[in-house]
């Protein structure tokens, strides 16, 4: 299996000297599904914005065997599509089809490939019949699966997603997951929906005060009570 | 929440609204360009004028009051700078002539960018070479007007959930001007993490602009 993401040795402070990251090590290789769970500010948002060089902490940071620096920077953010918690951060053009756009035109793609590129992610998310509404006026549901199309019109390999269906009703989580099984591409979720790992990951890692606590399978990790009741989170009812 | 207070009138089906964008744009230049170099003395001009600005509020299909109401809005800042013409020579003429031009120019702006979506209006400025950025701006501006004002009803709700007195006094005036800064301080974050998420997706403020 190709390695895709190889992280040393991580750490990182924000410019306040809070401290977010102390010695990070991790490795996700092709076609996971890993989940990165956590309580609230262990870390989890920092290190995903580390992955495509949003973020540069010290340490060796190597994605598709490129180091993330400035001479990558293009290359790594083609393959590796982030996704913000919050689709206001992530939607930010007038219209659902000017942000599907949006990748694709930086990419320096020709008009007409931008607009296929654009029309096919905003088919695979269920979304072509809203292309010209305003995305402020969508449904969170709606603008969460827009959000993914943002990075999916890019092609990327490797899915890296913020708190996919946080806040979401029942429908628009299932709908959400449903729409994730049918990936093929590799992806990085950082979550609370235990159950969603549960249906969805390969493995699980946790995280917490800024370190990797420990990682394993889904169903071994999410049962040891203890664990993780003493890392705020807990059992989820489908393994009690 | 639900509003779009900028695209009401936008898309109602009125003659004006069918007509192309960037036709509307490059009218609306000429005309306040002609407006601006026509001389104050020369009133039947001023006539003819209105009378076309009347026609195209006609067909803009613009409510009466919402102009009125968005003209009224601006008319003091009108006022300022033409009262500075009242102390010089024929100084009614320069006032009322320098009010005369400013509203009829507010007139054609709200009839044209009212009967227009924003959208439309910025696509029409791209084609018709206007500077990226600018255009940019003048999007985000737009996109996140609708939130803004949320957060603000937002906060402003909560506020008067809380508040007990029915006074408006000084401490009233704090609690807004909180509220205020609350919102700006949440804008400025916001704008540092849209940024973010636009250098995720490949933006290189060095190529864009």
């Amino acid at each position: 299996m190709r390695k895709i993401i190889e992280i040393k040795g991580l750490d990182f402070s924000y410019p306040d000297g809070t401290p977010a990251l102390a010695g990070i090590n991790l490795e996700v290789f092709e076609g996971e599904s890993v989940a990165i769970i956590g309580p609230n500010g262990a870390g989890k948002s920092t290190l995903l914005l580390h992955l495509n060089g949003l973020l540069s902490g010290n340490g060796a940071l190597k994605v598709f065997a490129r180091p993330v620096n400035k001479d990558n920077l293009r290359f790594i953010r083609q393959k590796v599509g982030l996704v913000f918690q919050d689709p206001q951060d992530q939607l930010f053009m007038p219209t659902a089809y000017e942000d599907v756009a949006f990748g694709p035109q930086n990419l320096g793609m020709e008009e007409n490939e931008v607009k296929e590129a654009a029309e096919c992610a905003l088919k695979t998310v269920g979304l072509l019949a809203k292309a010209h509404h305003l995305s402020y006026h969508l449904s969170l549901g709606e603008q969460k699966r827009l959000a993914i199309a943002t990075v999916l019109s890019m092609s990327p390999e490797v899915l890296v997603l913020d708190e996919p269906n946080s806040n979401l009703d029942p429908g628009s989580r299932r709908q959400l997951i449903n729409l994730l099984k049918v990936f093929n591409l590799t992806k990085i979720i950082a979550t609370h929906d235990l159950e969603m790992v549960l249906e969805l990951c390969s493995r699980v890692i946790l995280l917490d005060e800024g370190r990797v606590v420990t990682e394993g399978p889904p169903r071994e990790i999410l049962s040891d009570k203890e664990l993780l009741e003493s890392h705020s989170l807990e059992i989820p009812l489908s393994l009690r | 929440m639900h509003h779009a207070f900028i695209d009401v009138y936008a898309g109602r089906g009125a003659p004006l609204n069918k007509v192309n964008a960037r036709r509307k744009i490059v009218l609306l230049a000429g005309f306040l360009f002609l407006l601006v170099i026509s001389p104050l003395r020369a009133w039947w001009l001023f006539l003819f004028y209105g009378l076309i600005t009347a026609v195209l509020f006609y067909l803009s299909g613009l409510p009466f009051v919402f102009l009125l109401k968005r003209v009224a809005e601006m008319l003091p800042f009108v006022f300022i700078i033409a009262l500075s013409g009242l102390f010089r020579k024929d100084g009614l003429t320069l006032f009322l002539g320098c009010t005369l031009k400013a509203v009829l120019a507010l007139v054609l702006l709200l009839v044209i960018s009212g009967s227009t979506k924003f959208s439309e209006l910025l696509e029409a400025l791209g084609q018709l070479k206007a500077p990226r950025l600018f255009i940019r701006l003048l999007a985000f501006m737009y996109r996140y007007s609708f939130l803004l004002e949320d957060q603000f009803l937002r906060a402003q709700r909560a506020y008067a959930l809380r508040r007990l007195s029915r006074k408006r006094g000084l401490s009233h005036a704090r609690v807004l001007g909180n509220i205020v800064g609350l919102v700006f301080i949440r804008t400025y974050e916001r704008a540092e993490r849209v940024y973010l998420a636009m250098c995720a997706r490949g933006y290189d403020d060095a190529k864009n602009n």
